[in-house]
């Protein structure tokens, strides 16, 4: 089996080609850092494993994602290694390649983007490339597919080791490599040479990696002497400096060589829409128009009458249906009440909503793959700067709107560590797609004609109480001077509507896989202690287990206008997967399809309450499977239990605020 | 007679045992309703120093 | 001058980047701008938001802040 890399600079279409060699679906946008993670896949060709990794400039990482590329080569084997190249920014992606040449593995080139190049008056003579690295450089459109059979035919079990390729540093460097490498230790994995040019660029992690190896200052006194003698003796100040002019100057030869550039000053399409994207005043407003009208289609224009639809059919046809089906079976009381009250109630009432959160997933991707995301980041920039972030961590809080698991892996594209744990701390804040079954819930029920405004309002004071939250824990026990942010713009691309519909369908489905699954279950489990209690079986809900263990909560919460133990108790179950509230509303209230638990819940609560109800969803805690990726990604108990803990206090006092100062003001 | 027995030790065997999957999934930080498929490795301990 | 002097749609060559701060430095590298780069200062955000940079037909942001300490030379 072959293992075999796939590298190049963030945002050239890794993931697409990934998608292509291997016949999967992962993850794509036009965003530099959507991989954040390493992704592994069978090559279509049977002939080995794909390695999907997070994209990188250089080998030497600055943020967290490009960790995970630097420590993959130090301390994984594998062997081969697909560079792609962004034809359009050759220049600059050829700098990573030289490092990967250096490595010593063999490399395949795929030359992405060639048709953007050719618009830019680029055009690219891969023959003379080949010759010039000594390495296949094949024509790739990653997003169609094409080129990709090339590279599975060179995908072969002997993959040509033309290891020939070395670069001379000149001979300050050069001595200074062969110094290290007498240091280096005899059995080392990874290549020496490559080994030694990276420590001299002061590549953090290969350090890292070589002092767990040897011990002693040896190397590390080459290092500094190299950088002084280079200071000296050139017009470079410092090692990786010089290093970088090296490589420059031998990519500009290799480009004249190889490179056709005409002058071509058309304005792009781009440039156009950047121009009212990031418009200096009108930026954030379309940022939020463009939000409230993702809202609109979500609710009032598309997914309502939808899911009225879903709805009539749930609660008409198919109960209809179970029950003769149960009838003639013979099925006991139990059973029927099992599945009707259990079931039916539980998983129908959440799959319901399946409309709204395919759209919103649509958006999302949407949003995703044209490009936009850089620049909401763009736009948002000087606002998060004033709370201690940088416009960079807007991009995690837009994915949270999805699911806020990849919302805090994203984190990992954010350079700074102080930022990068506030984004991980405040992106759990962000109303993700499982909360929208609760809001859908109750704006029908209250607020008919607000709906989209209503959660629109809700999606925005997720975002003030993160920016609020911001500036406090960035000014008490998140302080830190340094905030950087430089961000790669990608050019607008229009998203191909079959691509747009993989990536929302790829979003979607692991909603529907879960009501079959954990919903599915959560609904028999919250049912069965919904029907029996200390008096046994089929009692009255109020006396039940699940009432006894709402009852605890609900004094805690009546303060906030909700203080029943239908409430307590259905968000107890809200922390295992948020759908599940709703899923054991429906059971508790014992109704046939979501217009009647509307209708009943209008008894129960009051247009105020209701709003705090759902205003302490959107905060209260994150999830379980969030709160153990916070755990993984902050690699702290202390701070992921502060996430928790901050939460449920910031959703009991706004709560509490909403509802009694509504209550002051007369609603 | 035995085809409630059947069913309901079906449904409630199904049902547990996805909420126990669940949980052991969530505890790895894994969420159904999120990208990350199966073929994620996530190995976030050597990213977190 | 500096970068942030530029007038919108100007176009400039990099002269120095050192007194720009180390990681920022790292990063303008990493997306091929250095001493010698040629740059369009594409337009700045208000109440001193960052500006967008075009190099080579590669759009990038940064702030006003960072833009400040990179000398540049018109090109006409």
């Amino acid at each position: 089996m072959l293992n075999i890399a796939l590298i190049g600079n963030p945002n050239t279409g890794k993931t697409s080609l990934f998608n292509n060699l291997t016949g999967t679906y992962q993850y794509v946008g036009n965003w530099s850092g959507v991989t954040v993670e390493k992704k592994v896949g069978i090559i279509k060709n049977k002939k080995g494993n794909l390695i999907d990794l997070p994209g990188v400039y250089s080998l030497s990482p600055l943020s967290k994602d490009e960790a995970v590329v630097s420590n993959f080569f130090v301390t994984e084997s594998f062997d081969g290694i697909i560079n792609i190249v962004d034809a359009s920014q050759i220049e600059r992606n050829l700098l990573l390649t030289l490092q990967l040449l250096e490595f010593e593995k063999p490399v395949i080139i795929g030359m992405n983007m060639t048709d953007v190049a050719k618009r830019r008056g680029i055009t690219i003579n891969e023959q003379k490339l080949s010759e010039k690295l000594g390495v296949p450089v094949v024509p790739v459109i990653a997003r169609s597919g094409k080129g990709t059979a090339t590279i599975n035919d060179l995908l072969t079990d002997d993959l040509k080791v033309d290891a020939s390729f070395t670069l001379n540093y000149g001979p300050i460097i050069e001595e200074s490599i062969d110094q290290i490498i007498d240091l280096l230790p005899a059995n080392l994995s990874i290549p020496k040479r490559w080994t030694s040019i990276q420590l001299l660029e002061g590549n953090a992690e290969v350090k890292k990696y070589i002092e767990s190896l040897v011990a002693g200052a040896g190397i590390d006194s080459i290092i500094q002497a190299t950088n002084e003698q280079i200071a000296d003796e050139t017009a470079a100040t410092n090692t990786s400096k010089w290093i970088y002019s090296v490589r420059k100057a031998f990519i500009e030869e290799l480009i004249q060589t190889s490179v056709v550039t005409e002058e071509s000053e058309n304005k792009s399409l781009t440039d156009k829409i950047d121009k009212i994207a990031t418009h200096p005043f009108l930026g954030i407003p379309i940022f939020l128009a463009t939000m409230f009208l993702m809202f609109k289609l979500t609710f009032d224009w598309l997914g309502i009458p939808l899911s009225d639809i879903l709805d009539g059919f749930i609660s008409g046809s198919l109960t209809t249906w179970i029950t003769n089906g149960l009838n003639t079976v013979g099925a006991s009381d139990f059973i029927k009440a099992v599945v009707l009250d259990g079931i039916v109630a539980g998983v129908g009432g959440v799959l319901v909503f399946v409309p709204q959160i395919f759209i919103l997933f649509l958006l999302i991707s949407f949003l995703e793959d044209s490009g936009y995301m850089a620049r909401a980041a763009l736009v948002m920039d000087r606002t998060m700067e004033m709370v201690g972030l940088n416009g960079k961590a807007f991009i995690p809080m837009i994915i949270g709107f999805g699911c806020n698991v990849p919302g805090v892996m994203a984190a990992r594209t954010i350079e700074t560590p102080r930022e990068r744990m506030l984004t991980i701390l405040l992106t759990p804040l962000m109303s993700c797609s499982a909360r929208l079954p609760v809001y859908a819930l109750f704006v029908g029920a209250f607020f008919a004609k607000y709906q989209a405004l209503v959660v629109f309002s809700l999606y925005v004071l997720g975002i003030v109480v993160a920016l609020t939250l911001a500036k406090i824990f960035s000014s008490t026990i998140l302080k830190g001077e340094f905030s950087m942010f430089v961000v790669e713009l990608p050019p607008y691309r229009m998203p191909q509507g079959k691509a747009l519909l993989r990536s929302t369908w790829d979003k979607g489905k692991g909603f529907i896989k879960k009501a079959g699954t954990f919903i599915f279950g959560g609904s028999v489990l919250i049912w069965l202690l919904s029907y029996s209690g200390p008096a046994g079986f089929d009692v009255p809900m109020d006396d039940s287990f699940l009432a006894m263990i709402g009852n605890v909560l609900a004094p805690i919460l009546a303060p906030l206008g909700f203080g029943t133990w239908q409430a307590g108790a259905s968000l107890i179950t809200g922390f295992l997967a948020k759908e599940v509230v709703v899923s054991a509303m429906n059971i508790i209230y014992h109704v046939p399809n979501a217009d009647s638990l509307q209708g009943l819940l209008s008894n129960e609560f009051s247009a105020l309450s209701a709003f705090s109800f759902m205003v302490f969803v959107l905060l209260y805690v994150p999830c379980l499977a969030t709160v153990a990726t916070i755990r993984k990604e902050a690699g702290s108990a202390k701070w992921t239990w502060f996430s928790v803990g901050y939460a449920l206090v910031i959703a009991y006092v706004l709560s509490l605020v909403i509802y009694q100062g509504g209550k002051l003001l007369g609603y | 007679m035995i085809f409630n027995i059947v069913f309901g030790a079906l449904i409630f065997g199904y049902a547990g045992w996805a909420v126990f999957r669940h949980i052991k999934k969530s505890k790895q930080g894994k969420c159904a309703a999120c990208s990350l498929a199966k073929n994620c490795e996530t190995k976030c301990d050597s990213v977190s120093s | 001058m500096l970068l942030t002097q530029l007038n919108k749609g100007e176009r400039a060559t990099i002269i120095d980047l050192s007194l720009v701060n180390e990681s920022v430095r790292r990063r303008l590298l990493d997306l091929g701008i250095s001493e010698g780069s040629q740059v369009c200062l594409q337009c700045k955000l208000p109440f001193k938001g960052p500006c967008m940079v075009e190099n080579c037909g590669q759009s990038l942001g940064i702030r006003l802040q960072d833009a400040s300490y990179i000398k540049v030379e018109k090109t006409c």
